[in-house]
């Protein structure tokens, strides 16, 4: 099964750091884990769109905000989430 | 070969400014720098439906593209990369914004959104506006101190680190004149709600 | 004009005299303040020959119209001269108290010629400079030093350096406020050259400003826009700068035991979320700032500022250590000792490599966190292999035949991001003036993060454009000076208006972009004038040829030569990297 995991801020609002979510899309992905954490739908995805700056990678490439997220995701694949952060 | 990531965004801005009203069928123009090239619009191409023989690449500083372009548009474009540190122009038609362009000298907008975002949009004026390296100046001029600006009649020009920053601007403004126009056709008194607003026509 | 004092301080160590004259106004229309006027200066005072451990450096301390003037983050300043490091011009940047002070003490520029006979610090205090001996506070760490010199800080601050600045070694820092540095490039070891332990500052001026209603109006514009912002208002405060070391990480770009590696294992043991969750007392904040970007952490042993990300990284993922705790201990050590961390950090990692393949007799293997503390005070002290390592990775690497091993541009340690993963940062670090560098442009914004938008880290085309975008605005920025995490939130336009309301000269956008350009070739100038060519403009051989063997990068090797050329013809220069005479025309340059 896919694993996804948060970061930053998002651990605190999802309440962990990482989970396995059984789904063959990235949309479906999203979609089960706004429904299993309320708070990701402000924080992440509405059900049709990413929020700003949200930085999602499948096994370490970025993911394309324009490409959309009706991507496929395998098995082992490993879905990383971050807020909106910045350093230097 | 026009990578086709920029053909698809040059497509996608295109199709969104024709379907929000902000060009009729042939009109405006976008462009993007590459380091010291460009790559734009095609002259007699559409934006609302841009095909991936409609955008040329071409110099900055010359044109050698070896295709007969829209000349008055591509001078403003090469003029503003030379003045300015843009790496994007979005130049379209909005209509509510030309409106409001023909009678006065700036645009303040009264809506939230715009205000953040915008603060004051001036208006510079050109006899001839297409075409001449007096409308390029004078537009690159303005875009020197304000992301987006309005040549009286004509349309505006907006600049941005990529497509999608300088369409943005030119949405936002869209939206505040169409705003302002409802509030003038509703004609109560304004009740301001934005702190310091009166600094906003002197940003 | 307001917002500058219009005032410079001479100090001339070989008499123990000073004398203050009026700032030339015209240079400072031109190059502001910090960088700019810093290096406008340099260019006069230190040409092609000096030596950057001799009498003939100088160190130019500069602040800005806008320091001191209370807009956020209005406390930083800078520090110009020659680099002891790499030979390039360099200047640092440097954030906490110091530099307001110096603006309210009535200086905008501070210069420091000559060198002392015996061991001296400075005390400038409402008017009055006095030279204090200095015997018993030399060899004395910083903490001790700033405490001593009666630090205060929103009242009395302390400028020092360490052990490791009076040994000259040269990837020494200048220490300020007792944690905040003006360390890349070594200006800590020219100042230990001149026997000047520190400089102490104390006023009661505030700076002018032109048009009180305009800048009233930028502070609450400014105050909105960094509260809306998630980097500045939530990222950074929770986090610190820490909160990269997961991202870069996952992405296949966190340079790891000396570059070797593009991934580390133990990242999420030394990120930012571990940092807040373990070792965190609070967030703290330079003067002026609403950010508080700045980590107080504890462990059993110590408790300090930091650790930044860049640090983290260099005494993590680059030598092989996971182990946060002894890397906030090395940090805190670092600083106290007076030395650059990245540097510091990278030199450990390469003399873990050399050791390892078996070109130098150590007991450094990658991954030995207990090792940490005693090669810092070695490198410090100057003791044993420390001595060499005390030089920097490129000296060290080149003394033992490998200078390959040396994961460094023009002889500065690179920070924390592969460019092996990132195409646009290769080029940064390549063209970097003082060397391989992350702060004069920062390709994270649009490679990484998404910010404005995200483009394709492997792409090379039109890369340029973006680099020298991000070169031109970091030069401005510097030397307003203004802290770069106010960039994330407010945009250059508000920069201009700022100055604009505070000086009363009207600054366009664009002439703060063109200034920063204005810097950028100043500075380019002077290092061709020290005999800096094309040549120098690379990336070590590791970067350029050995593609990672697994991660997301993997594969890749840094297109350097496409980018670099666009990047010269984008730049106006020609194809040796010289700026063109129009382009130093267009710029007002042409006189230099």
């Amino acid at each position: 099964m896919p694993i996804v995991k948060f970061y930053a801020g998002l651990q605190k609002a999802a309440g962990i750091k990482e989970i396995s979510i059984p789904s063959a899309t990235l949309h479906a992905t999203l979609d089960s884990l706004a429904a299993e954490f309320p708070p990701l739908k402000q924080l992440v995805w509405d059900g049709e769109t990413l929020r700003p700056h949200i930085v999602i990678t499948i096994n370490g490439t970025h993911v394309d905000p324009e490409q959309g997220v009706n991507i496929p995701v395998m098995p082992d694949d490993l879905i990383a989430i971050f807020p909106p952060i910045a350093g230097g | 070969m026009m990578d086709d990531r920029i053909y698809q965004m040059f497509r996608e801005i295109g199709h969104d400014l024709y379907t929000a009203n902000m060009i009729s069928s042939h009109g405006g123009n976008l462009s993007i720098r590459l380091g010291d090239r460009l790559i734009i619009k095609r002259r007699g191409a559409m934006l609302g439906n841009l095909k991936p023989h409609d955008l040329i690449e071409t110099g900055i500083e010359k044109n050698d593209s070896g295709v007969a372009l829209a000349s008055t548009e591509l001078l403003v474009h090469r003029t503003i990369y030379m003045n300015t540190p843009a790496l994007a122009v979005v130049h379209c038609h909005p209509r509510t914004a030309i409106a409001f362009s023909l009678s006065r000298d700036e645009i303040v907008p009264i809506d939230n959104e715009a205000s953040y975002l915008l603060k004051k949009v001036p208006v510079v004026a050109e006899e001839f506006p297409s075409g001449t390296p007096e409308m390029a100046n004078k537009v690159a001029k303005a875009l020197q101190n304000y992301k987006i600006i309005m040549l009286r009649g004509h349309g505006s020009f907006a600049t941005g680190q990529t497509l999608d920053e300088a369409f943005h601007w030119s949405s936002t403004l869209e939206e505040s004149c169409q705003i302002a126009l409802y509030a003038k056709i509703i004609d109560e008194p304004f009740i301001e709600y934005r702190k310091m607003s009166e600094s906003y026509s002197k940003f | 004009m307001t917002g500058w004092c219009e005032k410079v301080l001479d100090i001339d160590l070989d008499t123990r005299s000073y004398k203050t004259y009026p700032l030339d106004m015209e240079m400072a229309r031109l190059f502001i303040g910090g960088r700019g006027l810093g290096a406008r200066m340099l260019w006069d005072l230190v040409g092609p020959g000096v030596d950057a451990l001799s009498p003939e450096n100088v160190l130019i301390f500069t602040a800005g119209p806008l320091t001191a003037t209370g807009y956020q983050t209005s406390n930083r300043f800078s520090v110009s001269t020659k680099s002891p490091l790499t030979g390039t011009i360099l200047d640092a940047n440097s954030g906490g108290f110091w530099g307001m002070q110096l603006k309210k003490a009535g200086f905008d520029v501070l210069i420091i010629l000559g060198k002392s006979e015996k061991p001296v610090w400075i005390e400038i205090k409402n008017g009055e400079i006095v030279f204090h001996d200095a015997a018993d506070l030399w060899g004395q760490r910083v903490r001790a030093v700033t405490a001593k010199l009666g630090q205060n800080n929103n009242r009395r601050n302390v400028l020092c350096i360490g052990p490791a600045g009076e040994n000259l070694s040269r990837i020494a820092a200048i220490m300020n406020d007792g944690e905040r540095s003006l360390a890349r490039g070594g200006p800590g070891a020219v100042m230990g050259s001149k026997n000047l332990k520190a400089i102490v500052v104390e006023g009661k001026e505030r700076p002018e400003i032109n048009d009180p209603e305009r800048f009233k109006f930028m502070l609450y514009e400014t105050r909105k826009l960094l509260a809306a912002s998630p980097l500045t208002s939530q990222a950074l405060p929770e986090f610190g700068t820490v909160v990269m070391m997961n991202i870069v990480n996952n992405i296949g770009a966190l340079p790891t035991r000396n570059h070797q590696q593009t991934q580390f294992e133990g990242a999420e043991a030394i990120s930012g979320e571990a940092l807040t969750e373990k070792y965190l007392v609070k967030n703290s904040s330079c003067w002026a700032c609403p950010i508080g970007c700045t980590r107080i952490s504890r462990t059993d042993k110590v408790e300090g500022e930091g650790p930044e990300f860049e640090t983290t990284w260099a005494f993590g993922a680059q030598c092989g250590i996971d182990n946060l705790e002894a890397i906030i201990e090395a940090n805190v050590l670092c600083n106290d000792l007076g030395m650059d961390t990245i540097s510091a950090g990278s030199t450990i990692a390469c003399a873990m490599e050399l050791s390892e393949k078996g070109y130098i007799e150590s007991d450094l293997r990658f991954g030995r966190a207990e090792l940490l503390a005693p090669m810092l005070e070695a490198m410090a002290y100057r003791r044993d292999l420390g001595a060499d390592m005390a030089n920097g990775s490129l000296r060290l690497a080149t003394k033992y035949g490998h200078p390959e091993l040396s994961m460094s541009v023009k002889g500065l340690e690179m920070p924390a991001y592969d460019p092996r993963g990132m195409q646009g940062q290769g080029l940064l670090f390549a063209t970097s003036n003082r060397g391989g560098c992350h702060m004069r442009g920062n390709m994270l914004g649009p490679e990484v993060l998404g910010l404005p938008k995200l483009i394709d880290r492997f792409q090379v085309k039109g890369k340029s454009s973006f680099v020298i975008l991000h070169q031109n605005s970091s030069a401005a920025i510097d030397s307003l000076v203004v802290c770069k995490f106010t960039n994330l939130g407010v945009a250059e336009e508000y920069f201009a208006r700022v100055l604009s309301a505070v000086t009363g000269l009207q600054y366009a956008t664009n002439e703060l972009f063109r200034i920063g350009e204005r810097v950028w070739n100043l500075e380019r100038l002077y290092n061709l004038r020290e005999g800096f060519t094309r040549k120098d403009d690379t990336l070590p051989a590791r970067l350029l040829n050995e593609a990672p063997a697994e991660g997301p990068s993997k594969g890749w090797v840094v297109q350097l030569e496409p980018m670099l050329k666009e990047y010269y013809r984008g730049r106006g220069w020609d194809e040796n990297g010289v700026p063109k005479p129009q382009k130093l025309a267009e710029l007002l340059l042409a006189d230099l």
